[in-house]
């Protein structure tokens, strides 16, 4: 059994390679992360070591080391690969000598107790430019028995000439349906939420699954969203204590302004009379008020400056300042509640 | 794995077999016929050009017991060791494995001893970019005088990052780029080795996409013989590669030309669901726009597409103009879907974009020519314009050189294409405005929402051309009386200045022009206390925080200045 899901045509093709036996020796797996990248390669390795029937039949020996991460044959790869505990946080990039020393001396030595050595090297974009020059001639004809996958979401930063030794296989995101499918399948969990969880994964069900088990993603998006639509009637005053408040997380900075911007995008789509298209399903109200409240041009500039702030980011600019200008230049509304009573006051 | 991927079992064993290069294959079958072979020789190029499989093909020739025509003969024993790469005296290297100081002291050890079998000892050195400096300064002499039995070959995809010191002591090849019909030629004679049937449009685009690479074509074409069999067909070689065919792709060009943004963003969204490339698509949507540019601009013998084509190009070109083309070719092309490649987001951006940013062009010349009608037209122009990028959007004239009385009648855009400025159709106009706001000028509220854009737009009147500082920070609209609007002043100085019928008449001119609506205007002095909230400089702040505390206010002491 294939545990990946959404991805029929890919196994199929890697099924119809194992059967004819014209499998590659290498394979890059692209596709946005939580898609099932790592899965469909531990999937692979199974398959490749499988010794039941079914081919994985994930019943086995093989295919239970495999899963419980204890096969000697699977190697997986990624950052913190050949690396000292204790300076896990320093590490930035997959190094050359971890592909000296794991992938490239290992895989001159025959299998250990599999059939096949398979190499995962996950995130492939993180290796560093001295990492993948030295791959090239071991991925371009690696001996017998040896499988490299590579796995990445950003292929973009891989060298193209590590792209070219490699059979690319591209990871489409899940439809909703499927995944809604699979979620309403497996849990008991109320039809409004697996709709939201659905959208919310933009097609990556490894993400829609975690979020099911984790529930404090969800909270919080709760929480920063609910914070997010008072803004927009809040003072100066709110507003600047707010940008202090959301700078003290650094690392939840970038999720915070795409969750901004996926909202404003609804608010955006309702404009349109798209709101089958919508993500924040249960925020629908507060969606109608802001779409009434603002003018697209207000939305796409304030977007604008999100989708700028987010760039800006990357250039690890001033983290209170970019809050503080977003904070400034968010539409501001008056509550309609307040006019009325100023006129009120004033016939009086 | 008992099969080999495609570009390695079809590497080829002759300089015939070479795709592409008769450059290099020409001069270095001359030389070895000739029998003048250099000690050094770097060979360059893009990826999968054929470095490599030549550098072993020289290597073979060099040593072969009976070269014809200086190919190797692929029978005698050198060659057959070599092919299966056992052979003692052919030493691949890959360079940037071995890039330090030690790898190259210790390959200058070994380079001394003479040939075991062979007659050349060949290392062939790959990927020799990688070296580090001190590795490639310890290699130079060895390089520049090796011993009689030694050739080095070094292969590299970066020649710039060599030292000169090591160009200069090798023969230097640049292998180039392979053309279409050599990448074609090259796997046709792929597929009928292997007993493939495929169509030869289908291989037109394979080479078309895999852009003159040997390897990265051989291995698409590997791939789509592992999905579709051993026959294959240009639908499938589209599907395969994510080109979406024209259909959506003329949807979506139909509606960015009709200014529709709803069925657009749904063209985008349901693309987007089945999870076709994204990128590949806005590439061939911005090919279909340049077209339609080309169309537009009198060039379309320049397209090789149908007549058909062609034709409905020019049925769309023609309800567009060409600056909105343009313009919405520069937004999608500049797209960047690197940063969340995921996401249709930035193409949704882009569309809406190149709709508004259009269409408040328009709005401005409407409104221009418009002022003197009704206010219906007008409404539907200051409901769609913001409070904020009215500075961004509307540069032109509005604000900062306002018409006189004389220009707003004859105004003109002032640019060339006057013609081709089609004002969008009135139709056009109300449904895209129609969602956004359905307010009435008539109304006090929306009248406050847009006080401070009228200021702005008042900027340049009066006998100073100063009378939009008069009233800004110094009145707002408070109440509304069917036609009669009354300004409320904080100060007495203020109220006296405006209150004179030669100011008020200029105000109320440009009521109409702004809000399309009359108004005949009174002034009345009220207190500043009751200035409401909606200033900027939020002076009452302190006191908001206390309210949302839980204080009450209990009395207030006005702090006037009269």
């Amino acid at each position: 059994m294939w545990q990946t899901i959404g991805q029929d045509r890919i196994i199929q093709l890697f099924k119809d390679s194992f059967e004819r036996d014209a499998l590659a020796h290498a394979y890059l797996l692209v596709g946005p992360p939580h898609v099932g990248k790592m899965r469909l390669a531990l999937d692979m390795a199974k398959a490749l070591n499988c010794t039941g029937s079914a081919q994985p039949c994930n019943e086995c020996r093989a295919c239970q080391r495999i899963e419980q991460g204890k096969h000697t044959d699977i190697m997986i790869i990624d950052k913190y690969a050949g690396r000292d505990p204790k300076d896990r946080k320093k590490a930035t990039e997959i190094s050359i000598a971890a592909i000296r020393e794991l992938l490239q001396r290992s895989a001159s030595l025959p299998p250990y107790e599999g059939k096949y050595k398979v190499y995962i090297i996950d995130n492939a974009d993180m290796l560093s430019a001295e990492a993948s020059n030295c791959l090239l001639k071991t991925l371009e004809e690696p001996p017998p028995h040896v499988m490299i996958i590579l796995l990445t979401a950003e292929e973009g930063l891989l060298l193209p000439t590590v792209i070219s030794r490699c059979q690319r296989l591209e990871l489409k995101s899940v439809t909703t349906a499927e995944i809604e499918s699979r979620l309403s399948a497996m849990n008991n969990l109320s039809p409004e939420k697996i709709k939201l969880l659905a959208r919310l994964s933009k097609g990556c069900m490894g993400w829609a699954l975690s979020a099911v088990k984790n529930e404090t993603y969800l909270h919080e998006r709760e929480l920063r969203l609910s914070e997010f639509i008072s803004m927009i009637t809040s003072n100066w005053d709110a507003r600047l204590s707010y940008a202090q408040q959301v700078t003290a997380d650094r690392s939840g900075a970038e999720e915070l302004i795409k969750l901004w911007l996926l909202w404003c995008r609804d608010v955006m789509l309702i404009k349109y009379n798209c709101e089958n298209e919508i993500t924040n399903l249960d925020h629908i109200d507060a969606l109608k008020t802001w779409a009434n409240m603002l003018t697209v041009l207000e939305i796409k500039d304030f977007m604008d400056n999100l989708n700028k702030a987010l760039v800006n980011l990357t250039y690890n600019a001033n983290l209170h300042l970019l809050f503080e200008v977003l904070m400034l230049d968010m539409p501001r509304k008056e509550k309609r509640t307040e006019y009325m009573a100023h006129s009120v006051g004033l016939k009086q | 794995m008992t099969s080999q991927v495609f570009y390695r079992k079809w590497r080829p064993h002759t300089f015939s077999e070479i795709a592409g290069q008769e450059h290099v294959v020409k001069t270095l079958r001359n030389a070895i016929k000739s029998g003048r072979i250099a000690h050094a020789y770097l060979f360059c190029g893009p990826r999968g050009s054929g470095k490599t499989s030549t550098a072993r093909i020289l290597a073979k020739a060099v040593n072969c017991s009976n070269p014809i025509e200086g190919e190797p003969c692929n029978q005698c024993d050198s060659c057959m060791a070599i092919n299966k790469g056992n052979a003692l005296d052919v030493i691949e290297i890959d360079e940037a494995s071995n890039r330090g100081i030690d790898d190259m002291n210790e390959l200058k050890e070994r380079v001394n001893y003479s040939p075991n079998i062979l007659r050349y000892k060949v290392y062939i050195i790959d990927e020799v970019h990688m070296i580090t400096r001190e590795g490639a300064n310890a290699f130079l002499k060895t390089l520049e005088e090796p011993p009689p039995h030694v050739i080095f070959i070094l292969a590299t995809t970066d020649p710039h990052k060599i030292i000169s010191t090591i160009t200069s002591r090798c023969q230097r090849f640049d292998f180039h780029r392979l053309s279409g019909s050599a990448v074609i030629s090259r796997l046709s004679h792929i597929c009928g080795k292997e007993g493939i049937g495929i169509d030869s449009e289908a291989l037109k685009l394979v080479a078309r996409v895999t852009t003159g690479s040997l390897r990265d074509a051989t291995n698409l074409l590997e791939q789509l013989i592992t999905y579709y069999g051993n026959n294959i067909e240009l639908s499938q070689a589209q599907a395969m590669l994510g080109i979406s065919g024209d259909l959506r792709i003329r949807e979506l060009a139909r509606y960015i030309v009709a200014r529709d943004v709803s069925p657009g963003l749904k063209v985008i969204n349901a693309i987007a669901g089945e999870g076709l490339d994204l990128r590949q698509f806005n590439r061939e949507l911005v090919d279909y726009l340049r077209q339609l540019m080309l169309v537009k601009s009198g060039s379309s013998e320049m397209l090789d597409t149908t007549a058909d084509d062609v034709a409905e190009m020019q049925t769309l070109a023609g309800s567009s103009s060409l600056d909105y083309l343009l313009n919405a070719i520069k937004l999608f092309s500049s797209v960047d879907l690197r940063m969340d490649s995921f996401s249709q987001l930035p193409l949704e951006l882009a569309l809406v974009e190149s709709v508004l940013s259009q269409h408040s062009k328009e709005k401005h010349v409407t409104t221009e020519q418009s002022s003197n009608r009704d206010w219906q037209a007008p409404r539907t122009a200051a409901s769609v314009r913001p409070v904020k990028p009215v500075d961004q959007y509307k540069p032109a004239s509005l604000i900062t050189k306002p018409p006189k009385v004389a220009e707003s009648s004859a105004f003109n855009p002032g640019q060339p294409s006057t013609s081709t400025y089609s004002a969008p159709p009135p139709l056009e106009q109300a449904r895209l405005s129609e969602p956004l706001n359905m307010e009435d000028p008539g109304d006090l509220s929306y009248l406050r929402t847009h006080w401070k854009d009228f200021i702005n737009s008042m900027r340049g009147e009066g006998s100073q051309g100063n009378l939009d500082a008069r009233l800004r920070h110094a009145c707002e609209p408070v109440e509304i009386n069917g036609t009669n609007l009354v300004l409320g002043f904080y100060h007495d100085f203020h109220k006296t200045y405006i209150d004179n019928r030669k100011y008020l008449h200029i105000i109320e001119k440009k009521l109409k022009e702004v809000f399309g609506h009359t108004y005949n205007v009174t002034c009345v002095l009220i207190q500043q206390g009751q200035k409401p909230e909606i200033s900027e400089s939020g002076s009452n702040h302190l006191v908001e925080a206390a309210l949302s505390m839980g204080a009450k206010i209990v009395e207030e002491n006005l702090k006037t200045e009269e």
